[in-house]
């Protein structure tokens, strides 16, 4: 027996409400905020930087560059033959319940050669991690999941600029399914902190390939909940006296996301400004050279707005960052909204549940085969007890 | 026919009359109608021989939707043909099994167990196991299939892979053994025996 | 598969060919029918060939005759969905399956692993046993070697080399008969046959020749000239007795006697059977024996002559006799007897008792008719005349010899054509031939009829006759009575309709251990060289026997 469900039906109802009242407000809320970035677009650059300092080194809004924060940039033409990478990574993590203590990263990428009418080319990577330093790191307690995903955003990463580099001197772009900022560095602390500091620096070389064989590099955010630009507008539009660490926080805007604005702002196929991201991670990315910026597009007519986020050698090279711009509109196009590359390398990362059941008992078998007795906890048993059953009539 | 056996599948379902197996494979994988195949049972002492007479290809969103569109980009087309993987699901009848003495057909004693490897069977053990004809009076009698197409492909398959000086002498005994099945309907075993004939 | 060593010395070597098919279905009554592999061809097959089938369950060896041949199908749709004829292989795979042929065997002989001779069959063999075709030992085997009391006869159907020998003394110890449709050669195999029963010595023969067929100089429809029985044993075994001297002298035929009965000799007995050719009522042939009785031995004289009016008249006022039916007998008697000029008035020439003698020294007799044989009535006459005096003696003969007071005559064959004229049911009865037919060999007497309407012989005589050798027939009647008597035979029916309009005849009967389709032997320059006469020994140079000195060439 599951949820209980009289309890919750009014509840629901409740939520209905809710949700209808709070998209009135933001709904209203929408043409005020526009209008504030108009303002904050006409404000003196100088200005912005000062209130920039002002709010601290906590504050997360975005960053402006030298693009009038209100322009939308139409798309470029995209260029006859182009080779697009696109990469994504999935796991297994570590189960306690499981026969076997171990974790699987597996990448899937793939390369489209746009304009040549040529067959893409796929690649899969799966890798086994089972000795003790992968297993504990340096701790004395195993990894968390978090690790795991570290290692897979990193790997992710070298896959992208492996196949970028053996396609050197053509043009490339290559997008991740993923913000290019390591996530993930954030999260983990304590010992695991030089760990974790190691991946980054491995990451950080990665990126310094990509720019020397000078590929197009971006991370592409789908339905994005940032709110960076909203918090810059805020802090544009407060007096000048009134700005404090926490004053800059208690947002007018607070339920909306950029995205409600420049869902508005954007005609089909048009970016917006490029901005600095603001977080604490990009200051490791910008002395490396790396510094990420980010802009938010317009991929289909049905109103999809997405964020790119591109590092600052991208950003500052006008050929490259057409050929970002316009290489993913044109990767988008049968796929509504998202790129193809990246449809087709979650597909070839993603591991079903059917192969994951045979890996399973073909793991269970290769541990009886050397002599190991797999034993399933309770816990693991029970679920499968409980599972469903079908007859098969042939 | 490919040389080698290939896994083309695992059982997700099955009874003694027959297995399903499914699995992502690529195109080039995809088992075909009419071959046979191998699926392990009784924790490996035996393998049932199955029949494939239904192929699909299941619950594939993506290629519907790009299918949808009128501008599809070449390299997307082919990708979806050569590279990806499909999920498919393929039944297959069991018309025999295998154990340390050799094949047998007859319905085997137990099923594959699920999630066992299906794979298709090598040339040479094709040969081998038709060279006994009881599995014709097996598919004849299955119920809610393909059987005369089933019957005319296996067979047209079976004769292919045979060297070039057995391959007339193949078809005209199995002809015969049909004609000895069917002799009640001449119109039904004339379409057989024509299938038999013609390049698949 | 029984020991095998008998089996392979009796049939020659193991078969290890593929059979030509298996036993499906039958019975003893009407034979059995045999599936054939499809690898053989049906058109390389023929009714009236030999097979042999071995038994799957004892190994015993069933000699048999393909009487029928048929295509069949395990469907009848078959006709309303035949095959596309240019696809080779849907016609391959139909072939022996769905759509094909089956052999009806007749078997005939039967060999147990105890025997060393055939025997004709009491079972048949089991079911899916094997049938081959037979070998030209096989067949040598059954039929035996040519010695002096087996007479090579022919060849069977495509297998030259093999000699199908007839048992003369079988065939000589009952009445025989030679069958066919005019035209079939009936008289060739016949002449033939007598070649062979005159040179084995094992009967004399006294042939009735109605058209000049036996005695000396045969011709053909072509023209070409074949050597009569006279020509053939020129050693005097033969001799001719003519009727038409005039006729034999201008045919240059050699002739050692010439016949003639007086009118005292013809008695009643002799005129009766004339009565339907003649035209004689019943009241009018019961009346001849009056007129005899009355009249006395001159009554033929009497009749016809003027001469006699007054004796005439004294019947008539007798009451015993109605003069319109004396009338009636006078006039067809007068249109008959002068005619014939072998019948003298007086005695004749007494020649009965001579040819009687020949006979039972050995000596063949053929009675020449000259243009006489163009009569019907001339034919029965003479020839009821003589053989009713002959067969008188054979059976005072062997009624001495039975009182152990003299020797037993020396077995006669007598030939008559036309036979269906002395044998029809109506006058069967009372005639000489039916008798002899009926008595079987008791006075050692049988007969050799040569017809070709056997539908016209009474059917107890039919079945009296031991030995039947029949040419193409085509009257349904006709073959019918051809099997008459003859169990398990009209399965040869379809190997009597097949035959060909020559040289060729079906052999069934006592003298043969099962029927057998033979191609006649040529009647050549071999045969006369075979049957022992030299070329130089022709008519010219000839030693004439003893009693021949009457005419010289």
């Amino acid at each position: 027996m599951g949820i209980h469900l009289p309890s919750l039906l009014p509840q629901m109802q409740e939520l209905g409400q809710s949700l209808y009242e709070r998209s009135l407000q933001l709904s209203k809320m929408v043409p005020k905020a526009i209008e504030a970035l108009h303002v904050t677009a006409d404000l003196d650059h100088s200005d912005l930087q000062s209130r920039i300092m002002k709010a601290g080194n906590r504050w997360t809004g975005a960053i402006p560059t030298e693009e009038a924060l209100d322009q939308t940039f139409p798309p470029p033409k995209a260029p006859q033959s182009l080779h697009v990478i696109g990469a994504d990574g999935s796991q297994i993590y570590p189960d306690r319940h499981a026969s076997a203590f171990y974790y699987l990263i597996n990448i899937g990428s793939i390369v489209v050669s746009r304009g040549n009418g040529e067959t893409p080319t796929i690649q899969q990577e799966s890798r086994l991690f089972f000795e003790l330093e992968d297993l504990y790191g340096e701790a004395d307690y195993p990894i968390q999941n978090a690790y795991v995903n570290l290692r897979r955003d990193v790997a992710e990463m070298k896959i992208l600029t492996e196949r970028a580099e053996t396609l050197a001197g053509e043009k490339t772009l290559a997008i991740l399914d993923n913000s290019l900022l390591l996530w993930m560095a954030l999260q983990t602390g304590g010992s695991a902190s030089r760990e974790t500091d190691r991946y980054l620096q491995q990451y950080l070389k990665l990126l310094d390939r990509l720019h020397s064989s000078e590929t197009g590099l971006a991370g592409f955010i789908d339905r994005p909940r940032s709110v960076s630009v909203l918090a810059l507008i805020h802090l544009a539009g407060l007096p000048g006296d009134q700005i404090t660490q926490d004053s800059v926080h208690l947002t007018p805007f607070r339920g909306l996301t950029d995205r409600a604005i420049f869902t508005h702002l954007l005609p089909p196929g048009h970016r917006s400004a490029i901005f600095i991201s603001a977080s604490p991670l990009n200051s490791d990315f910008r002395t490396a050279g790396h510094e990420i910026h980010f802009f938010y597009l317009k991929t289909a007519a049905d109103d999809t707005v997405v964020r790119v986020e591109i590092p600052i050698w991208v950003a500052q090279d006008p050929e490259l960052l057409n050929r970002v711009h316009a290489g993913i509109l044109q990767d988008c196009q049968t796929t509504g909204g998202f790129p193809y590359t990246l449809v087709r390398a979650h597909e070839l990362a993603v591991i079903p549940p059917q192969e994951r059941a045979a890996f399973d008992d073909m793991l269970q078998r290769t541990l009886i085969g050397h002599g190991l007795r797999p034993s399933q906890s309770q816990k693991a048993l029970t679920k499968e007890l409980t599972g469903k059953r079908k007859h098969y009539r042939l | 026919m490919p040389e080698s056996p290939m896994m083309i599948g695992r059982v997700t379902r099955c009874s003694t009359r027959g297995f399903v197996g499914a699995m992502q494979v690529s195109v080039k994988e995809v088992p075909v109608f009419g071959s046979f195949c191998q699926a392990e049972a009784q924790s490996g002492r035996s393998h049932v021989v199955g029949l494939v007479y239904d192929i699909s290809i299941t619950d594939d969103h993506f290629a519907r939707q790009i299918a949808a569109l009128e501008d599809v980009p070449q390299e997307q087309i082919a990708d979806g043909q050569i590279n990806r993987q499909v999920p498919i699901e393929f039944n297959a009848l069991a018309v025999g099994f295998r154990d340390d003495a050799g094949f047998h057909q007859a319905l085997p004693p137990r099923p594959p167990l699920t999630l066992a490897s299906v794979f298709s069977m090598a040339p040479k053990d094709t040969v081998d196991f038709t060279s006994e004809l009881h599995f014709l009076q097996t598919i004849l009698n299955a119920p809610q299939l393909p059987v005369d197409e089933l019957l005319a492909t296996t067979l047209r398959l079976s004769a292919q892979i045979r060297p070039e000086g057995e391959r007339e002498r193949f078809l005209l005994q199995t002809g015969r053994e049909i004609a000895r099945l069917l002799a009640q309907d001449l119109t039904r075993l004339e379409n057989i025996l024509c299938g038999l004939r013609s390049e698949g | 598969m029984s020991d095998s060593s008998e089996l392979d010395v009796f049939f020659g070597s193991k078969r290890d060919e593929r059979p030509l098919g298996i036993v499906l279905e039958g019975s003893l009554s009407t034979g059995l029918q045999v599936k054939l592999d499809p690898r053989y061809a049906i058109e390389k097959l023929a009714v009236g060939r030999y097979v042999v089938i071995q038994s799957r369950k004892t190994g015993s060896i069933f000699f048999g005759i393909i009487t029928d041949i048929a295509l069949g199908a395990t469907t009848p749709d078959l006709l309303h969905h035949p095959p596309d004829a240019s696809d080779p292989f849907l016609l391959d795979v139909y072939s022996g399956g769905v759509a094909f042929a089956t052999l009806h065997v007749s078997p005939m002989l039967m060999l147990d692993d105890a025997d060393d001779q055939p025997r004709p069959i009491k079972t048949i063999p089991s079911h899916f046993s094997a049938i081959y075709e037979a070998t030209a030992q096989d067949v040598a085997r059954v039929f035996g070697e040519e010695d002096e009391a087996h007479f090579f006869i022919g060849a069977p159907l495509d297998m030259e080399a093999v000699q199908v020998n007839l048992d003369l003394e079988r065939f000589v110890e009952r009445s025989s008969g030679v069958f066919g449709k005019t035209g079939t050669g009936k008289s060739f195999i016949t002449r033939t046959i007598l070649a062979g029963i005159i040179r084995s010595g094992l009967a004399s023969t006294l042939i009735f020749d109605m058209h000049n067929d036996y005695g000396w100089s045969v011709m053909d429809e072509t023209g070409r000239e074949y050597k009569g029985l006279r020509q053939l044993f020129p050693d005097g075994r033969v001799s001719v007795i003519t009727l038409d001297e005039t006729t034999s002298r201008a045919r240059g035929s050699k002739f050692d006697g010439i016949l003639t009965i007086g009118y005292e000799e013809i008695e009643p007995e002799d005129m009766e059977m004339l009565a339907s050719l003649l035209g004689l009522s019943d009241i009018q042939t019961g009346a001849l024996y009056f007129l005899y009785q009355r009249l006395g031995r001159k009554w033929i004289s009497k009749l016809l002559d003027e001469q006699h009016e007054e004796e005439i008249q004294n019947m008539l006022d007798s009451g015993r006799i109605v003069g319109g039916t004396l009338g009636a007998i006078r006039r067809k008697l007068e249109s008959f007897i002068p005619r014939m000029g072998f019948l003298v008035p007086g005695e004749g020439s007494k020649v009965v008792d001579d040819i009687f003698q020949r006979l039972n020294i050995g000596t063949s007799v053929v009675l020449e008719f000259g243009n006489y044989g163009n009569t019907l009535a001339a034919y029965v006459l003479v020839a009821n005349y003589l053989t009713r005096r002959i067969h008188a003696s054979y059976v005072h003969r062997k009624n001495i010899a039975a009182g152990k007071k003299g020797e037993e005559p020396r077995p006669l064959v007598i030939v008559i054509e036309e036979a269906h004229k002395f044998l029809d049911p109506s006058v069967a009865g009372h005639t000489i031939f039916g008798n002899i037919a009926r008595e079987l060999r008791k006075y050692n007497v049988t007969l050799l009829i040569v017809d070709q309407r056997p539908s016209g012989i009474e059917d107890e005589v039919m079945s009296q006759i031991g030995t039947r050798v029949t040419c193409l027939l085509d009257n349904e009647a006709d073959i019918r009575a051809v099997f008459s008597g003859v169990s398990g035979a009209s399965t040869l029916r379809e190997v009597l309709a097949r035959l060909d309009t020559r040289q060729q005849a079906l052999i069934l009967g006592h003298a043969v251990p099962m029927p057998v389709v033979v191609r006649t032997r040529d009647y050549d320059q071999r045969f006369y060289a075979a049957i022992g006469m030299d070329e130089s020994d022709d008519a010219s140079g000839a030693k004439p026997p003893a009693e021949d000195k009457l005419f010289p060439d």
